[in-house]
């Protein structure tokens, strides 16, 4: 008897695989997350500059343990590719998004942002794109909205875009503020300013809209009140600080009053931003400067440049040879007439010159394929900024890792001098990027790569703690110093209005300084001991040390211990200190 | 047929003055040029400190060929002749073993893994005599002039296993084979294996020349 088939069968198949397999594909589908990733200000980024970094986790798939990896291709085919791979140490949050800066090098090939977890298996991969929105210098940034439109591209950021960080500030020129930011936001403003940055202040009358414990050592102006003209106009007022000058006015009426603020420059618009007309806007446009940027890779490398070169001389090496000359001539000729007897000399002479040369050798033992000067450099304020200079220079091939002081990311500086490469020697050297090399950045050291063989610098940034505190009172001419470190200074120089006086030593502890007998800051390096007069000098470029009082100090320039044969580091702790004028 | 040289014979003495000399210029060219990192920078010609390594190597490879082909002309019984070419060899060790020593310097924290490679230099050189000595033994017994062989016959060892080895695709252990790639591989240093691979390889070298030397003895006496 034959069976009668149900009808109904393939449809019930059909709905029961679907009932086994949708959750299945569901469950599946959602454990594959998606990234949004935004790199620069709304994509605005400058090369060889840091960027605020920003990552958003989609669907439900967990990123507990995953780690972020940055890859840059940077070259092309004719200059040379090279890849930047940097893992970032950043936690992500329980909403799935996190926030960091990076430096990009070229963005003219997209970027790869990869989540992968702790095997190296990619979750999660998305490219950036940054072709369009690049800059090639810094660029103006807004916060707020301004009474007119600037003459260059401003891209306006939202609060949320405002970077916690002060180092992805770096590719910004001039911040202008017209709207009060994130309270979280104001200590890496001015930390910014402090290390070179340059801010407006647009605010006039509304400031307290602005005011915050963070912002008011920032300003030029101190009692800060709001005054009415008698025409009915009301502006800011307040007590200029030492080095504070008005840079635009309307006759009495001061509309921009500007200082240096460590490194960078603050300006605040006193007047009604309402009320300005455009030419006062375009006067204040004008009167503000750009940002600048302190860094300690010169220093680096010219400390790296004068570091001995630990090697048996050749000299040495020439006598050792003429001596084995002699004794293998002195046993030959003893050897033809006695054989027995030249054989004896020529193993005794040759093992005492053997032992000869060890020893010449344990001399030099102190030999190096590879050197290193890292230099860090702290500027102390109402803030602290920590800025880590690395260069190295390397004779040897393999791929070498160099622990990295600073917290942050490093970056690496522009080669000043370029790798061999055949095609250089013939071509004239490609202008826009020398990255004819890579390197793997991860969080607290640097791999340098097999191709990697001559000199390079990298850097990182930092905020820092004030462990050193300086108070000066005028009337009496003395200084108080109030130092909490553990690095050991042994230099440094107390500025005053033009006068210095050298301080040998700096213990930890409190110690009062005489400011009296002063003598001019270039005349007391004239005296002092290397590699002081190099690092001063190059702060005297870029600090204000003649507003104010300053402490600059130095640690004991020496080698520091290290694991790895054949590699000498030095390391140099800098330390430039404004004083509270009491 | 002589008599086996001394090693301050006349022939003997001209090779180890030039290894002397060779050798010497290697190391001279090994010491960096300059008291100051700038100077390193600024100098476009940086030679590696392993020259003269390598320089070492080949010529006390060169050394053992040059007396091989000596030894084979020698008189006497064939075990004596090869015990005059070792202490040949190891005389020509001895004078170099003040580089050697010197060489410390150049190699800072290696300098543990300098007597592995004096004694892998060693057998090395001892193994090139001793192919050297059997083909120039082979070259008389059929008239024959060998007298380039051995050397192009080093000059192939020596160079290119190594090469190959620096391509991709082939295993890095046929650089071993050459001792020039060995002896690199031991300054680096390489791991046990490795080491392993080259002193084995050197001295299987080294035994079949001496199994052969003595089937070809044993044949020659039988005849």
């Amino acid at each position: 008897m034959k069976m009668r088939r149900n009808p109904h069968r393939n449809s019930i198949c059909c709905l029961l695989a679907l009932a086994i397999f949708l959750p299945v594909w569901v469950a599946c589908a959602q454990g594959a997350p998606t990234i949004d990733v935004q790199i620069g200000f709304g994509g605005h980024v400058v090369p060889e500059r840091y960027a605020p970094f920003h990552l958003r986790i989609r669907g439900d798939g967990s990123a507990t343990g995953c780690r972020i990896i940055v890859t840059q291709p940077l070259g092309s085919e004719w200059r040379d590719t090279a890849t930047v791979r940097q893992e970032l140490a950043l936690v992500i949050g329980s909403d799935g998004a996190c926030d960091g800066a990076v430096p990009v090098y070229e963005p003219l090939n997209p970027i790869s942002v990869a989540l992968i977890d702790g095997a190296g298996a990619p979750v999660a991969e998305t490219l950036v794109d940054l072709r369009e929105t690049r800059h090639l210098s810094p660029f103006p940034l807004l916060y707020g909205i301004l009474p007119y439109p600037m003459e260059s591209e401003t891209p306006p950021v939202t609060a949320a875009d405002l970077p916690t960080r002060w180092w992805a500030y770096d590719a910004v020129r001039i911040l202008w503020i017209s709207a009060p930011p994130p309270q979280q936001a104001w200590a890496a403003i001015t930390q910014w300013v402090l290390s070179g940055g340059s801010v407006v202040i647009v605010c006039g009358p509304d400031y307290f809209r602005f005011d915050t414990p963070d912002l008011r050592p920032l300003l030029p102006l101190a009692e800060l009140g709001i005054e009415t003209a008698p025409s009915g106009q009301r502006r800011l007022s307040g007590t200029p600080r030492p080095g504070a000058s008005i840079l635009v006015d309307r006759g009495d009426i001061p509309l921009l009053v500007g200082w240096r603020y460590g490194v960078g420059h603050v300006a605040v618009v006193t007047g009604d931003p309402d009320e300005l007309t455009p030419d006062e806007f375009a006067a204040i446009a004008q009167a503000v400067p750009d940002a600048t940027r302190l860094s300690m890779t010169a220093v680096s490398e010219t400390l790296l440049e004068g570091m001995p070169v630990g090697r048996p001389t050749h000299l040495a090496g020439l006598l050792l040879i003429v001596l084995s000359g002699f004794g293998l001539a002195a046993a030959t000729w003893i050897g033809r007439r006695r054989r027995s007897f030249g054989g004896i000399v020529a193993v005794c002479l040759f093992i005492v010159l053997a032992v000869l040369a060890g020893l010449k050798g344990n001399e030099a033992n102190q030999s190096a394929t590879q050197y290193a000067v890292s230099t860090s450099l702290v500027i102390i304020d109402s803030l602290g900024i920590q800025i880590v200079s690395l260069s190295i220079f390397s004779m040897d091939p393999p791929p070498r890792t160099y622990p990295f002081p600073g917290e942050g990311l490093p970056a690496q500086a522009s080669p000043t001098r370029l790798p061999p490469h055949p095609l250089y020697s013939v071509l004239p050297q490609p202008s826009a990027t020398p990255w004819a090399y890579a390197h793997t950045a991860e969080p607290g050291q640097v791999t340098t790569s097999t191709v990697d063989i001559g000199q390079k610098s990298f850097y990182t940034y930092a905020p820092a703690l004030i462990r050193l505190r300086l108070t000066y009172d005028p009337n009496r001419g003395l200084a108080v110093l109030d130092n909490q470190l553990e690095e050991r200074l042994v230099d440094g120089w107390l500025i005053a209005g033009g006068r210095a006086v050298h301080v040998p030593d700096l213990p930890r502890g409190t110690q009062s300084i005489s400011l009296d007998a002063g003598a001019t800051l270039a005349s007391l390096l004239d005296q002092a001991d290397d590699p002081a007069p190099v690092v001063v000098q190059h702060l005297i470029e870029d600090l204000p040390l003649q507003h104010g009082v300053w402490l600059v100090a130095v640690s004991a320039y020496e080698e520091a211990e290290t694991s790895e044969p054949g590699r000498k580091v030095r390391h140099l702790g800098v330390y430039a200190v404004k004083g509270d004028v009491s | 047929m002589t008599r086996p040289d001394s090693v301050f014979d006349s022939g003997a003495a001209q090779g180890y003055f030039l290894l002397l000399l060779a050798c010497g210029a290697g190391l001279l060219f090994s010491i960096p040029a300059g008291a100051h990192v700038n100077d390193l920078m600024e100098s476009s010609w940086k030679p590696s400190p392993l020259v003269f390594h390598l320089t070492y190597i080949t010529l006390l490879g060169l050394l053992g060929t040059f007396r091989g082909i000596a030894g084979a002309r020698w008189e006497g019984p064939v075990w004596g002749r090869l015990a005059h070419l070792a202490l040949h060899v190891l005389f020509g060790q001895l004078i170099v073993l003040p580089y050697l020593f010197f060489s410390r310097a150049l190699l800072p924290g290696r300098g543990p893994v300098l007597p592995l490679l004096a004694v892998y230099t060693t057998v090395a050189a001892f193994a090139f005599a001793l192919i050297a000595f059997r083909l120039e033994r082979w070259g008389q017994s059929r008239r024959v002039h060998t007298f380039m062989h051995q050397y192009a016959l080093l000059a192939l060892i020596l160079v290119v296993p190594w090469a190959l080895g620096m391509l991709s695709g082939v295993p890095d252990a046929v650089g071993l084979l050459s001792p020039i790639g060995a002896g690199l591989r031991i300054i680096e240093p390489g791991s046990a294996a490795e080491l392993a691979v080259a002193f084995a390889f050197v001295l299987i070298v080294l035994l079949i020349q001496i199994l052969a030397i003595r089937r070809s003895t044993r044949r020659n006496h039988g005849v």
